[in-house]
């Protein structure tokens, strides 16, 4: 078919590739083994957390992403420039917003946003539902949480809150619509929120124990198509602000980001389609012709004029390590740069700050997000990498997750299109 | 499940694909939730754990020689959404399909429900009862009194959209069908699939007249059940039984490269992966088989990419919901039926994207699950109620008596818009739809 | 200072310490156990939970086989639901000498270990996942072991009868008076003060840190350090134990345990029970042996690593320690140095620990003026008592669907329950999430504590109100442990869990920005090379 991009892979990164290629008048596939990153992920827009050169939290990013990428030019950054980074930040925030799903942020100002354990973390964009948990705000906070919700613990999350100067109380609801089920998960609670019964059965225990708090915090459940809905009701019954806090996976925020997206690329066209494993490839003259999925007792084979890998790293799955310490890339068996012995791979500390040296490796890619060889030669002139699958950056000890791939998708998927379009005015001019 | 299987090989082969035994798959898991998000059911109901809790989790708790500790696991409808949004690959719904055999194998399903659950699953049994036999079960299940009977007796829930016998089989048609002289595409076998030879023989009569004007040389093999409804059901050994005979039957079909194809979503998917998979049969003589099935929209996509497929189609000017079952996607071939239709001049197409229609081959027909399945299929419903349409579209055949019942709106196979589309005008909901519109 | 008086002190808490409480305490004496760290924090919870039938040692160590067999049957009557009934194989590959079978079997009869002949298409019937080129199968009676929940039995079974126990209580050295013990000197980690216990006999249960504590009252002798090395595949891919029919040697076992099959193990001499590291030569070594057994084992999702020194005494000292008798030993300091009031009990294995301890308090019966019977190994553990059956894998999956608590999932890989959990914390009085996790395993599955270790963080804050750094400083340490037993063999399918481990911990969490120390006192000693080594 012509002028047609396929996406290996529905992350942030390859969600916002197909929306970009798909916006660019590409005919787009996007094919993913499973879900991935949103599902797990906090649902906010990361960019950069913490200095990967000197240590230390980002404070603002106009600042410090341009730091990094002048210190840093092979970071992934470096290949789409703070412009692509605000690109990519501008196109998010446009489809969230349409979406009816604002998010908020400041490029000059990293947001901390509450965690599920009580923590802080650095964020470029929040969903407008996490906004009024801002831990640069002072006031009062009640926070709620759910007796069998094991994923958030109020009063550990209200006593790290104390500890930070900002009074707090825990309030932990054990509600009679609940006690009967026997499971009370991100799911079930996202879908009991966007019922007007549980919000006004929830309101009326809450009421009498906000006291002189200005806002009140929820596990981020609070509905999956709806949130906005339901933030504002929760908001009006209870008479303060409301907020969300992130949790450990499913991420029912995440999960929201993921739907936008996918909406979006539908409505510009484009199919997005799980259960696509991708083993193989066909190639002709240094250009992939067909990417092969594995499908109902034989491969698939999805004909196409350009591909972005949107596979993601380890953590993707778009890279497996090895016993021997061999480094692999699943689709196409690009080469990988990382450090070959598995002794080097990881520090003795979990959590150390410089993060382990195994997470850095990826692909090595050109100007146009080719993947290049040991020649230093596209190894395919029509793939272009987006995401994780990019070697050097640590993006979780840096907090950068987000940024990367959506800024990096949305660069991919923009060549990708002009490739795939270039081809088929070729092919439409012989 | 008692042979020792061959030497296990792990990473991929030549073609990229992994051949890790069902519970082996298990390894992959990393927890993370995913398939939990997905799961209609576990979204309705309390029964069912979920497919992490079921599958990956208490698989590696299940032990061959000890007995089946959790009944909860006959609750997965077997839909395999969580298989496709794994992000690691795992088989939860084949890990459940297994465990739940276990539990027939133990006799833990009660005698009524394994009596149901086997008449269910063999809708050929009653139907060779002889043709008198028909009409009169035809308005057993069309009587309301009646079906309060059959509940109270079997456990088919008296709501369950069960399938009326058709006046005449599509064997009986075939034998007195007059196929075009010309073949130049060759043989093609056709697998009928017990539903459309008993009950909408019209989807069969519609696909093999397809076929026939794509100039292929249909043949019908002599063929029987290809078994999943035992195989959802747990009844692993008829289902062998059944998979084996039809591997001997389409065997030859297979080794003279003759195609063989299926309207069906759930009887091809069966032939290609299910049997073999779930009963550890992937010997060379099933794997030849399951090379060789093609669902027919999958094959008339081969077709059309070798330019072998006619441009000049008949307008369809309709505006239609199109539902791609749960079967279907796992055929993990994207979506082929729609690429057909979007070939169709002035149809439109509107996508559910619905998760399930809810029945599941026979999981919603179950007093226990009937309600967990409407509840399942609530949103599919509701979104036919807003594109309206006169018919819908769907590939599955449970799944299309399952919408009609949910919505009161006929629903078609694919396939019949693709014959009109080409030319051939076959009675049924499609050909009226079109008569009616006002834009015919 | 706390000062405490007892009549026997019993310094070591893993098999052999718990046993010999319980056993002084059903023969009437008062009784203190203390250890440094939490039960079966040492060798005991170290091992691979091996319940031997003997059949390991017909050939190599007779009397050990014999020790083992007499000991399996009487465990298996009084602590059945400690135990699964795994039987275990002994299978001839193609890399085994044909000419120890006859020696084995032999032996086995002499021993009065039941052996039984299994037609290798039976065995390959049973075990799918077997080397299909072994030549020949016996069947002995192995099983698997949970010494966590042993050691806490004995422990509940020692305290019905008026023992006490004090965890986290180092012993910094013994008192002694003259040519008398007299009692020890510890440290109370959790309050943070010395406790003075003063005894009329003292037994030194320490396992590899026996010689260490013994010197502390100028009494010396050699407890080699013999560390061995597994690996925990994430599955049971085996659900008999296999050995290898062959003089045992490194990584000829595997052994279904819970819900893992462990490969063991190595056998390396390291000068201090606390300061070894895993080497990748070792990880290598047991999936090379696995694959003899089970091929294909190097490619399936290796769970966790860890390494427990083996306590090896012998009179003179020797290079290699696999062959220092496995057979334990029974030091009386007053026959042997001269010092009245110290016992030391030490060597041996885990399924000999009761006999151990019976044969130590009848020493100490002696030391002491008394004769008073063991009833150990007639008197069933409590939990067996009540309900007498032994444990089998699905065991927890059958409760949960009985009891309808799927939702109630702290650790969901290891199906530990809420109630469960809290249970540890209140009733266990756990010090930290590992001592939670050997009570009710959280945190032992694929995940590796992905989801359960904030879960538990979060109880715990909740049922005791500690200051939050303590809680968040809990919640590293135990993030800190597991990665311990993951350093080692993170590759493949588990390297990609860790990393979702470390997205939802660090970026989505933020757990190092939380306030208090990166570790506690109680923090885990990481595997480590010895001081002078890189």
């Amino acid at each position: 078919m012509n002028g047609t991009v396929v996406v290996v892979g529905a992350g942030p990164a390859g969600l916002m590739a197909g929306l970009a290629a798909a916006r660019a008048g590409a005919r787009v596939r996007v094919l993913a083994k499973g879900w991935g990153l949103f599902h797990w992920h906090a649902g906010c827009v990361d960019v950069l957390g913490y200095d990967p050169v000197g240590g230390g939290r980002i404070v603002s990013l106009r600042e410090g992403l341009a730091a990094l990428i002048a210190a840093r030019p092979d970071h992934p950054y470096g290949l789409v420039g703070v412009d692509g980074v605000l690109a990519a930040l501008a196109d998010v925030s446009t489809v969230c917003a349409a979406a009816g799903y604002p998010l908020v942020g400041s490029f000059d100002r990293n947001r901390l946003v509450l965690t599920g354990v009580g923590g802080a973390r650095p964020t470029c964009l929040a969903p407008a539902t996490m906004a009024a948990g801002d831990l640069d705000r002072g006031d009062p906070a009640v926070i709620v949480g759910f007796d069998r919700f094991l994923d958030l613990t109020a009063g550990l999350v209200a006593a790290n809150l104390e500890h930070r100067g900002i009074p707090s109380r825990a309030v932990t609801l054990d509600l009679p619509s609940l006690r009967g089920r026997r499971f009370v998960n991100g799911p079930i609670l996202a879908a009991l929120f966007e019922t007007e019964s549980f919000r006004a059965e929830v309101a009326a225990v809450l009421s009498p124990k906000v006291g002189r708090a200005g806002r009140v915090g929820f596990p981020a459940v609070l509905g999956l198509e709806g949130a906005a809905a339901v933030v504002a009701d929760l908001r009006r019954r209870l008479g303060v602000d409301v907020f969300e806090i992130p949790v450990a996976p499913p991420s029912i925020p995440g999960i929201r980001l993921h739907r936008i997206l996918v909406a979006a690329i539908r409505a510009a066209g484009g199919r997005v389609h799980d259960g696509m494993e991708a083993v193989g490839s066909e190639s002709a003259e240094r250009r992939v012709t067909a990417l092969l999925t594995e499908s109902a007792a034989r491969n698939l084979r999805t004909r196409a004029d350009a591909f972005v890998l949107a596979t993601g790293g380890i953590l993707g799955g778009g890279i497996v390590g090895h016993e021997d310490g061999e480094l692999t890339e699943v689709v196409f068996g690009l080469p990988v740069n990382g450090p070959g012995d598995r002794a080097d791979w990881l520090r003795p500390d979990f959590t150390d700050p410089a993060g382990h040296p195994v997470y850095r490796s990826g692909l090595t890619v050109d100007a146009e997000l080719r993947p290049v060889g040991d020649d230093g030669m596209p190894v395919f002139g029509n793939v272009h990498v987006a995401g994780g699958a990019i070697g050097g950056a640590d993006a979780i000890a840096e907090r950068s997750v987000d940024g990367i791939a959506l800024a990096t998708g949305r660069y991919a998927g923009t060549l990708a299109a002009a490739t795939a379009l270039d081809r088929s005015e070729e092919a439409a001019a012989s | 499940m008692t042979e020792p299987h061959a030497a296990i090989t792990f990473g991929p082969d030549s073609t990229g694909r992994h051949h890790l035994p069902v519970e082996a798959t298990l390894d992959n898991c990393i927890k993370c939730n995913i398939c939990v998000t997905v799961c209609p059911v576990s979204a309705v109901t309390d029964a069912f754990p979920g497919p992490k809790y079921e599958g990956p989790q208490a698989g590696r708790f299940r032990h061959r020689d000890q007995p089946s500790p959790d009944a909860s696991v006959d609750y997965c409808s077997g839909c395999r959404i969580c298989n496709m949004a794994c992000p690691t690959g795992v088989k939860i719904a084949e890990i459940n399909a297994r465990a739940r055999a276990r539990l027939v194998e133990e006799g833990l399903v009660g005698r009524r429900h394994r009596l149901r659950n086997n008449l269910l699953a063999r809708p050929g049994t009653l139907s060779r009862l002889g043709g008198p036999v028909r009409p009169l079960v035809n308005a057993l299940f069309a009587n309301r009194a009646a079906r309060w009977v059959v509940e109270k007796a079997l456990g088919i829930h008296h709501s369950a959209p069960l399938p009326m016998y058709a006046g005449e089989r599509f064997s009986k048609w075939l034998s007195g069908w007059k196929p075009h002289d010309e073949h130049p595409a060759g043989k093609a076998a056709y697998f009928t699939g017990c539903s459309a030879e008993y009950y909408e023989p019209r989807v069969a009569r519609t696909a093999v007249q397809v076929l026939d004007r794509l100039g292929f040389d249909v043949v019908v093999p002599d063929q029987g059940c290809c078994g999943l409804p035992l195989l959802s059901n747990g009844e692993f050994d008829a289902a062998r039984a059944y998979h084996r005979a039809n591997v001997n039957r389409l065997l030859g079909f297979a080794r003279a490269g003759i195609p063989i194809v299926g309207a069906s979503t759930s009887c091809t998917l069966t032939l290609k992966e299910e049997a073999p998979e779930l009963l550890d049969a992937m010997d060379d003589d099933a794997r030849a088989v399951a090379g060789d099935t093609y669902d027919l929209h999958e094959f008339l996509v081969l077709i059309a990419d070798e330019g072998r497929f006619p441009t000049d189609l008949r307008p369809v000017p309709l505006r239609l919901l199109y539902h791609p079952p749960c079967q279907y996607r796992a055929h993990r071939l994207g979506l082929p039926a729609l690429d057909m239709m979007e070939l169709v001049p002035e149809l439109e197409v509107v996508q559910s994207l619905a998760a399930c229609c809810g029945v599941a081959g026979t999981y919603g027909y179950k007093e226990e699950k009937y309600d967990i399945a409407m509840k399942v299929g609530t949103p599919l419903f509701e979104k036919v109620a807003e594109v309206g349409g006169p018919v819908t579209v769907c590939d599955a055949e449970t799944c299309r008596w399952q919408i009609e019942h949910g919505t009161g709106v006929r629903s078609i196979h694919p396939i019949e818009i693709i014959a009109y589309a080409l030319g051939l005008d076959i009675e049924g909901p499609l050909t009226k739809a079109i008569a009616a519109s006002p834009t015919a | 200072m706390r000062r405490v008086q007892t009549e026997v002190l019993v310094i070591g808490g893993g098999a052999t310490g718990t046993g010999i409480l319980r056993d002084l305490a059903m023969r009437g004496f008062d009784a203190l156990l203390v250890e440094q760290r939490d039960l079966s924090h040492g060798t005991t919870g170290r091992y691979h939970g091996l319940l031997h039938s003997g059949g390991r040692y017909v050939v190599k160590d007779p009397k050990a086989a014999v020790e083992c067999i007499e000991e399996n049957r009487v465990l298996r009557r009084i602590m059945p639901h400690c135990i699964e009934d795994t039987d275990g194989f002994f299978v001839v590959t193609p890399w085994d000498d044909i000419d120890y079978v006859s020696k084995f079997v032999e032996g086995c009869r002499v021993a009065g270990i039941p052996c039984e002949e299994v037609p290798v298409a039976k065995a390959l019937a049973e075990e799918p996942y077997l080397n299909r080129r072994i030549s020949h199968c016996f069947r002995v009676p192995d099983g698997s072991a949970d010494s966590f929940l042993s050691a806490e039995d004995t422990v509940a079974s020692a305290r019905e009868h008026g023992a006490v126990l004090l965890t986290y209580h180092r012993v910094d050295g013994l008192v002694r008076e003259g040519d008398r013990v007299v009692g020890a000197r510890c440290h109370d980690l959790v309050a943070g003060e010395d406790v003075e216990v003063a005894a009329d006999l003292v037994v030194n249960a320490s396992g590899a840190w026996a010689g260490r504590i013994a010197a502390g009252a100028d009494i010396h002798f050699e407890v080699l350090a013999g560390k061995g090395t597994m690996v925990a595949v994430n599955h049971r891919m085996v659900n008999t134990v296999i050995n290898r029919c062959k003089m045992p040697d490194d990584g000829d076992i595997i052994v279904p345990i819970h819900t893992v099959a462990v490969i063991g193990t190595t056998d390396e001499r390291v000068g201090d029970p606390e300061r070894f590291t895993i080497e990748p030569w070792e990880i290598r070594l047991m999936l090379e042996e696995g694959e003899k057994l089970v091929p294909g084992i190097s490619q399936m999702r290796i769970l966790r690593a860890w390494a427990g020194v083996r306590p090896l005494y012998q009179e003179t000292s020797t290079d290699e320690t696999r062959d220092v008798t496995r057979a334990y030993a029974m030091l009386d300091h007053g026959t042997r140095d001269g010092v009245e009031g110290m016992v030391t009990m030490t060597g041996g294995k885990w399924t000999t620990f009761r006999q151990m301890a019976e044969v130590c308090v009848d020493r100490v019966c002696v030391k002491l003026g008394v004769e008073r019977p063991c009833r150990t190994h007639l008197e069933p553990l409590p939990q067996s008592a009540a309900h007498p059956r032994y444990h089998w894998l699905g065991a927890r999956l059958a409760t949960i669907e009985e009891e309808q608590t799927y939702g109630d999932l702290v650790c969901e890989c290891e199906l530990a329950t809420r109630d469960q959990v809290v249970d540890s914390i209140v009733i266990g009085e756990a010090k930290t999430i590992d001592d939670v996790r050997r009570d009710v395993r959280v945190g032992m599955g694929p995940c590796q504590g992905g989801w359960c270790a904030a879960r538990v963080t979060g109880l715990i804050h909740e049922l005791r109100s500690p200051p939050v750094e303590e809680s968040n400083v809990a919640l590293r340490d135990f993030l800190q442990e597991r990665w311990k037993g993951l350093l080692p063999i993170l590759w493949g399918s588990q390297l990609r869990q860790e990393r979702l481990d470390e997205l939802v911990h660090l970026s989505v969490l933020n757990v190092p920005d939380l306030p208090g120390p990166t570790a506690s006192r109680l923090a885990p000693v990481a595997y480590q090379a010895p001081e002078g080594e890189p």
